[in-house]
C-alpha cells in the first residue's frame, strides 16, 4: 500500500497546470453535478487522460494493472450493484474484501472523499488502495458489476414485450404462411404455368411501381412543408441557458479510434452549456482499439467513457440500452462518433419539445454528409440521404404515419424512451423499429429542420456491408411488426398500416424485385435487338426470334410494354426525387449525378440479397461500418 | 376540415351540374362542336379494333381530353367531352369562388367575372378542348406565382409535373419552358442568401462577385434543368412508346395515321364562315382586335400596382407569348385555345399573384373594382361577336337565338337515314365523316382508317360495304376524302359499282351498294 499523502494542489495545479480559477470551477461542478473531482476534470475538458497518467507516473505512483479476465465480485457484491453509480462517480473499485479487510483501486489518490464514500457504503475501513487509470476502473466496475444492467439491455424488450422482439426472426405462423404461399404458387405454376407466370410478373411490376410512386408522392408531400420552420430564430434566441435541462448524448463506438479526436471538436462546438451535457462514449469492453485511443488522448475530452461488458449480440442498440441506465438527461440523443450536428441543434430540439404536446416522444433531425464530393459513391449517398431526410421523412410526418427513425440525431424524451423499453438489442435497425413501436403505443415522432453532417461511406464494400445491415434490419422490423397484421392495423390505423407496408416493406421489396424484373426485361430487349444472332455468327438460324417465340407465351408483348413503362417511369421518378433533394440544399453540382441512380439501385439490390441471406443465417449479426475512411472535411 | 371538404365537394358538384345543364340547353338551341364528335369517335374506336387504343392514343389531339372523356364515356346521355369540361371548369370556378370569398374586396369583386365571364362559360359548356387548356394555363401561372413567392422545390416540382403531363398529350406546350427561362433568371437574384437590399443592389453584388456569380448561374441552370426534366422525360417516354409500338421513335411525326390528326386544326375552317377569309385577306392589324377584347382582365392587373413587380412581369410575358403565337398563324391560332392563356393569367394574378397584404379597401376602389369585371364581361361578349372561329361564333348565336346549321343537318340526316336501314357495313373516310359515324346505332360497323380491311374496301367496295358515304366539293375536306377519290378511280377505270342514292345534300351523299 502506498502510504504517501497526495494533494490536489500538487497534482492538479502544479503538475496539471490547472489555474486556481479552473479548480474552483471544477469544485463548483463537483457539488452541483455530484461527481468526483477527477471525473469532472477528465470529462469536462480540463485535463487530458494522458496528462493525468503522466502526473501519476511523475509522482512515482505505480499504476495498477487489472486482470480483467479474472476479476471477481466481492462478498458484498449486492451493495456494490445497488450503488454502482456511486462507485462509478467515485472512480473506486473494491478489489478484495473480507470481513476485516478491504482493498480498493482508486483513480485519484488526492481525493479522500472518494475513499470515505467507499468506506461509508461498504461499512468497513479501506485497508489498502491502489491507483489506476480511470478507464481501467470504469471497465472493471462495468464488467464485474454491470451484468444486471447488461441483461436488461439485451433482454429488456424480450422480457417486457416478447412480441416486439426480433430475437425470433420468423414465427411459426409466419413460416406456415410463407410455406403455404410457396406451395400454392408451385401448384398454380404446375397447373396454369402461363397464367401464373404472367400474373406473378404483373403483380411484381405493379407493386414495384406503386412502391416507387408512393415514395415520389411522399417526397412531393414532404417538399410542401419545406419552407415552414418549426423553430424560428426568435424562439431560439429567447432560450435562457439557465432553463435548459440536462441533455444526454450517447455516442456508441466500435473500433473507431480514428474519429475520437474529431468527435471532441464536434462536441465542443455544440451551443449548449457543457455542465448540462451528459455525454457518454459507449465503448465495447473488447474494443481495445477505441479503449486505448481514449486512454491515450493527449487533449482534454468532453465525454464520459462507459464500458459495455461483453455479451452477444454485439449490436449498437444493446450498447445504447446499457448506456440508458447511466444517463441522467431529461432528453437524450444519439450521435455517431464522426457526426457534426448543427451547433444549435440541441436547443432547437428543446424548444420544439416545449412547443409540441407530450404525445411527441422523438424528434428526428435531418442527416447529410460532409464528404459529399469525395467520390461517386459519396455523391450518390448524399443524394439519397437528402431526399430521405429532407423530403421523405417530413412527408411521413405530414401524413402522420409511422416514421422509421434514422440511425442518429434522434432526440428522445428520456422518460418515454425508458417507458418504451429502449431499443431492441436483436434488431439491426433498432431505430426504425423504435419509431414504429412508439406509434403503436400512440406516441408520435416528428422531424426537425436541423442537420447533422455524417461521414458518407466512400468505399464500395464498406457501403455494401452497411446497406445490407440496414435492409436486413428493415426485413426484421417488417417481420416483427407483421406477426399479427390485424393487431398492427388496429394500433396504427389504416394510414399507418399502408405507410408501413410501402415504406418499410416496399423498401426491401423493391430492391429484391428490381434486379429480377430488370434481368427479364433486358434479356427480352436484347433478344429483340437481334444482337444474339450476330454473336452466334456461325449459325444461320435466327436464334433470337426462336427464343422470343418460345418465351413469348410467358412474356407477351403487352407485358413487356408494362415493364418498360414501369422501369422507365419508376427510374425517372427516383432520379427526380434525388435531383430536387440536392437542389433544395443548393448542392447544384450533384444534380447531374442523380442520373446514375439506377446503378445505385443495383448496388442496393446486391445489399438486399446479402441482407436476406444474413437474415436467415445470421439474423443478429451487426455488419460493422468502418468510419474515419474519409479524407474530406466539412 | 371534414365539413369544409363536404362544402367544397357539394359546391363543385353544383357548379359542374349548372355548366352541364347549360351545355345541354345550348345543344338544344343548335350548338354543336366537331371536336366533341371527334373525341367521341375516338372513344368508340378505342375498343372497336384490336390496336384501337394505341393507334387512337397516337393520333388524337389533345390526348388529355380524350383520356378524360374516355373515363366517363360510360355516360351515354351526352357526349362525354361536355361532361368532362363541366367537371373541369366546375372545379376551377368552385375553387376560385371559395378562395375569393375568404379574400378582401379587391379580390371578391372579381367573383362577378368568375361567374359570368363568357370565356369561362364557353370553356365549361362548349365540349371542346378550350376548358382543358384554360385549366393548364391557369395552373401553370398560379404555380409560377407561388414559386416566385416561395422559391420552394414543391412548386417547382409541380410546375415540372404539370408540364410533363400536358406535354405528353400536346408537344406544343413544351414552348412554355421558354417562358420560364427569364422568370428563373430574375427569381434567382432574389433567392441568393445573405444579400439584402433592392433588386439592383443584389444583382450588382451577385454579378460582381466570382463566387456569387458562379452560384447564381449554377442555381439558374439547375432550376431550368429541374423544371425541364419531367417534360423532357415525358417526351422520351413518348418516343419509347412510339418505338415499341411502331418500330421507330418518330412514328408520331411520320406515321401514316398522322394526317388524321392534322384535320383537328381545321375545325374552324370546316365551319363555313366567310369572315375567316375576310380576315385572311385583310392585311391590317384589325385581326388583333379579339386579342384586345380578352386581354382586359390581365391588362388591368398591370395598373393595379401593389408593389409586386413579378406580377406585372409575368402578365406582360403572357401577353407577349400569346401575341407571338397568334402572329405565327393568325387564322389557326386566333381562337380561345390560345387566348385563354391571357384569361388564365388574369385569373391566376387576381387569386395568386397579388400582394394581398397591401390591398386597400377604400370605397372608391371597391366601386371602380365593381365596374372593371362588368367591363371585362362586356368586352368578352364582343370577342365572341368578332371572332373568326365558327365554333365560338355559334356559341354566342345559340345563346341569343335558336340556330340551325346546314352542315350539322347534313351529318344528322345521313346518320338518321342509315339508322333507319337497321344494320350494315359502311365505307367512309372516317377522318372526315366521324360525326356521322358516332351517331350510328350498334347494328352498324364500318371500314375506316383504323380497320384492317380499309385499303381492300377502297378497291372493292361492293364486297366490303353495304353503304358508302362520300363528301361533295362543298365540303371543305372534300379533297382529302380518300373514299371519294377511290370512287373516282373506279369510275375512271370504268369498274362497275352498282349503287343507289339514299340521301344527298350539298355536303355529302349516302350511297347504298346493290
Amino acid at each position: 500500500m502506498d502510504n504517501r499523502e497526495y494533494y490536489r494542489k500538487s497534482l492538479f495545479q502544479e503538475k496539471g497546470k490547472l489555474s486556481q480559477k479552473k479548480i474552483y470551477r471544477v469544485e463548483e461542478l463537483e457539488k452541483s453535478l455530484n461527481k468526483s473531482f477527477l471525473r469532472i476534470v477528465l470529462n469536462y475538458g480540463y485535463l487530458s487522460r494522458r496528462a493525468w497518467k503522466n502526473i501519476l507516473l511523475d509522482e512515482g505512483i505505480e499504476l495498477y494493472n487489472f486482470d480483467f479476465d479474472n476479476l471477481v465480485q466481492i462478498p458484498k457484491q449486492e451493495i456494490i450493484k445497488e450503488n454502482l453509480h456511486k462507485f462509478l462517480d467515485a472512480l473506486a473499485f473494491p478489489l478484495v474484501q473480507t470481513e476485516d479487510y478491504l482493498e480498493i483501486v482508486i483513480a485519484d489518490p488526492s481525493d479522500s472523499i472518494n475513499i470515505n464514500q467507499v468506506e461509508g457504503i461498504l461499512g468497513q475501513k479501506v485497508d489498502k488502495f491502489h491507483v489506476a487509470e480511470d478507464m481501467d476502473i470504469l471497465k472493471a466496475l462495468h464488467v464485474t458489476y454491470g451484468l444486471d444492467y447488461l441483461d436488461k439491455a439485451v433482454f429488456g424488450i424480450y422480457d417486457s414485450d416478447r412480441e416486439s422482439c426480433a430475437i425470433e426472426t420468423f414465427t411459426k405462423p409466419q413460416l406456415i404462411a410463407i410455406g403455404l404461399t410457396l406451395a400454392v404458387g408451385v401448384l398454380f405454376f404446375y397447373f396454369f404455368p402461363i397464367n401464373t407466370a404472367i400474373t406473378l410478373n404483373l403483380i411484381l411490376n405493379f407493386l414495384l411501381f406503386f412502391s416507387i410512386s408512393f415514395k415520389f408522392l411522399l417526397t412531393l408531400y414532404g417538399s410542401k412543408m419545406e419552407t415552414a420552420r418549426k423553430i424560428s430564430k426568435a424562439e431560439l434566441d429567447a432560450i435562457d441557458d439557465n432553463e435548459l435541462p440536462f441533455y444526454t448524448i450517447l455516442l456508441p463506438v466500435f473500433k473507431e479510434s480514428e474519429v475520437i479526436h474529431k468527435l471532441v471538436w464536434n462536441l465542443k462546438n455544440l451551443d449548449y452549456p457543457l455542465e448540462k451535457l451528459d455525454i457518454k462514449l459507449l465503448i465495447e469492453s473488447d474494443d481495445a482499439m477505441t479503449y486505448n485511443a481514449v486512454k491515450e488522448m493527449d487533449f482534454p475530452c468532453v465525454f464520459e467513457p462507459l464500458i459495455i461488458p461483453y455479451a452477444q449480440p454485439k449490436t449498437k442498440p444493446k450498447a445504447c440500452n446499457y448506456g440508458l441506465y447511466f444517463s441522467k438527461g431529461k432528453y437524450l440523443t444519439i450521435y455517431d462518433a464522426e457526426d457534426i450536428p448543427d451547433n444549435n441543434q440541441l436547443k432547437m430540439v428543446y424548444a420544439l419539445f416545449k412547443k409540441i404536446s407530450d404525445q411527441y416522444v422523438v424528434v428526428q433531425c435531418a442527416l447529410n454528409y460532409f464528404n459529399k464530393k469525395e467520390n461517386l459513391l459519396t455523391r450518390l449517398f448524399t443524394l439519397e440521404y437528402s431526399y430521405w431526410f429532407d423530403y421523405m421523412l417530413p412527408g411521413l410526418d405530414n401524413l402522420d404515419v409511422p416514421i422509421p427513425l434514422g440511425g442518429t440525431s434522434n432526440h428522445f424524451r428520456f422518460d418515454k424512451l425508458m417507458e418504451l423499453g429502449g431499443w431492441d438489442g436483436f434488431n439491426v435497425t433498432e431505430d426504425a423499429d423504435l419509431g414504429l413501436r412508439a406509434y403503436a403505443k400512440s406516441y408520435k415522432v416528428t422531424v426537425l429542420d436541423s442537420t447533422t453532417l455524417e461521414e458518407a461511406n466512400n468505399d464500395f464494400f464498406n457501403w455494401i456491408r452497411q446497406r445490407s445491415r440496414w435492409i436486413k434490419g428493415y426485413m426484421q422490423t417488417y417481420l416483427v411488426h407483421m406477426r399479427n397484421p390485424i393487431k398492427l392495423y388496429k394500433k396504427i390505423g389504416l394510414k399507418g398500416f399502408f405507410g408501413f407496408q410501402f415504406f418499410i416493406g416496399g423498401t426491401f421489396f423493391t430492391f429484391l424485385v428490381y434486379p429480377i424484373l430488370l434481368t427479364f426485361l433486358v434479356f427480352i430487349l436484347f433478344l429483340h435487338t437481334g444482337w444474339l444472332d450476330y454473336i452466334l455468327f456461325w449459325s444461320d438460324a435466327e436464334i433470337s426470334q426462336g427464343i422470343l417465340d418460345s418465351i413469348s407465351v410467358f412474356f407477351p408483348d403487352w407485358l413487356v410494354v408494362v415493364a418498360i413503362f414501369n422501369f422507365t417511369v419508376g427510374n425517372l421518378m427516383m432520379i427526380y426525387v434525388n435531383m430536387i433533394a440536392v437542389f433544395r440544399r443548393r448542392s447544384y453540382p450533384l444534380i447531374v449525378y442523380a442520373l446514375v441512380n439506377p446503378f445505385y439501385w443495383l448496388m442496393h439490390s446486391i445489399s438486399a440479397y446479402k441482407g436476406l441471406i444474413q437474415l436467415i443465417t445470421k439474423p443478429f449479426y451487426w455488419e460493422k461500418t468502418n468510419h474515419g475512411l474519409t479524407k474530406g472535411s466539412k | 376540415m371534414k365539413k369544409q371538404s363536404i362544402i367544397y365537394a357539394i359546391s363543385w358538384l353544383l357548379f359542374s351540374s349548372a355548366y352541364f345543364l347549360l351545355s345541354l340547353w345550348l345543344q338544344s338551341r343548335g350548338f354543336y362542336n366537331l371536336e366533341a364528335y371527334f373525341i367521341e369517335y375516338k372513344t368508340i374506336l378505342t375498343t372497336k379494333f384490336e390496336t384501337g387504343f394505341l393507334r387512337t392514343y397516337f393520333f388524337t389531339k389533345p390526348t388529355m381530353l380524350y383520356l378524360g372523356s374516355l373515363l366517363i364515356s360510360f355516360i351515354r346521355q351526352s357526349q362525354s367531352t361536355y361532361i368532362f369540361n363541366a367537371i373541369l371548369i366546375g372545379w376551377l370556378t368552385n375553387h376560385l369562388f371559395l378562395k375569393g370569398l375568404k379574400e378582401k374586396w379587391n379580390v371578391r369583386v372579381f367573383l362577378i367575372y368568375l361567374l359570368f365571364s363568357p370565356i369561362i362559360i364557353y370553356a365549361a359548356v362548349s365540349g371542346g378542348s378550350t376548358g382543358m387548356y384554360l385549366i393548364f394555363y391557369f395552373a401553370f401561372f398560379a404555380l409560377l406565382f407561388k414559386y416566385t413567392k416561395s422559391y420552394s422545390v414543391f412548386h417547382l416540382t409541380l410546375l415540372s409535373l404539370l408540364l410533363g403531363v400536358f406535354v405528353l398529350f400536346d408537344l406544343n406546350l413544351l414552348k412554355f419552358l421558354l417562358l420560364l427561362i427569364p422568370v428563373f433568371f430574375f427569381v434567382n437574384f432574389s433567392k441568393a442568401k445573405g444579400i439584402n437590399g433592392s433588386f439592383y443592389y443584389r444583382a450588382a453584388i451577385i454579378l460582381s462577385n466570382d463566387s456569387q456569380r458562379r452560384k447564381f448561374f449554377t442555381g439558374f441552370f439547375s432550376s431550368i434543368f429541374i423544371v425541364a426534366f419531367i417534360p423532357l422525360m415525358s417526351i422520351l417516354i413518348y418516343l419509347i412508346i412510339n418505338k415499341v409500338f411502331a418500330g421507330k421513335f418518330f412514328y408520331f411525326v411520320d406515321g401514316i395515321g398522322d394526317y388524321w390528326s392534322s384535320y383537328s386544326t381545321l375545325y374552324p375552317l370546316i365551319f363555313t364562315d366567310n369572315s375567316i377569309w375576310e380576315r385572311i385577306a385583310d392585311n391590317s392589324l384589325t385581326f388583333m382586335l379579339p386579342l384586345v377584347f380578352v386581354s382586359g382582365l390581365a391588362l388591368i392587373q398591370l395598373f393595379n400596382f401593389d408593389g409586386s413587380v413579378t406580377k406585372n412581369a409575368l402578365v406582360l410575358l403572357s401577353l407577349l407569348f400569346c401575341y407571338s403565337e397568334i402572329a405565327e398563324n393568325r387564322i389557326l391560332n386566333l381562337n380561345l385555345h390560345n387566348l385563354t392563356l391571357i384569361t388564365a393569367t388574369g385569373l391566376a394574378t387576381i387569386f395568386y399573384g397579388q400582394n394581398l397584404k397591401n390591398g386597400k379597401e377604400k370605397v372608391f376602389q371597391i366601386g371602380i373594382g365593381l365596374v372593371i369585371p362588368v367591363l371585362m364581361i362586356f368586352l368578352e361578349f364582343y370577342y365572341f361577336k368578332f371572332t373568326i372561329n365558327g365554333n365560338e361564333k355559334l356559341f354566342i348565336q345559340s345563346v341569343n337565338e335558336k340556330t340551325e346549321s346546314e352542315f350539322a343537318n347534313s351529318f344528322n340526316n345521313i346518320s338518321s337515314t342509315l339508322n333507319k336501314q337497321g344494320k350494315g357495313r359502311v365505307l367512309a373516310d372516317d377522318a372526315i365523316h366521324y360525326a356521322t359515324l358516332t351517331k350510328l346505332n350498334s347494328g352498324f360497323t364500318w371500314e375506316g382508317h383504323f380497320s384492317p380491311d380499309f385499303q381492300a374496301a377502297l378497291q372493292l367496295p361492293q364486297i366490303y360495304a353495304d353503304y358508302i358515304i362520300v363528301s361533295k366539293p362543298a365540303f371543305l375536306l372534300y379533297p382529302n376524302d380518300v373514299v371519294a377519290a377511290a370512287l373516282r378511280r373506279l369510275d375512271h377505270f370504268e369498274i362497275p359499282l352498282d349503287t343507289e342514292i339514299l340521301y344527298e345534300d350539298e355536303f355529302s351523299i349516302l350511297l347504298k351498294v346493290k
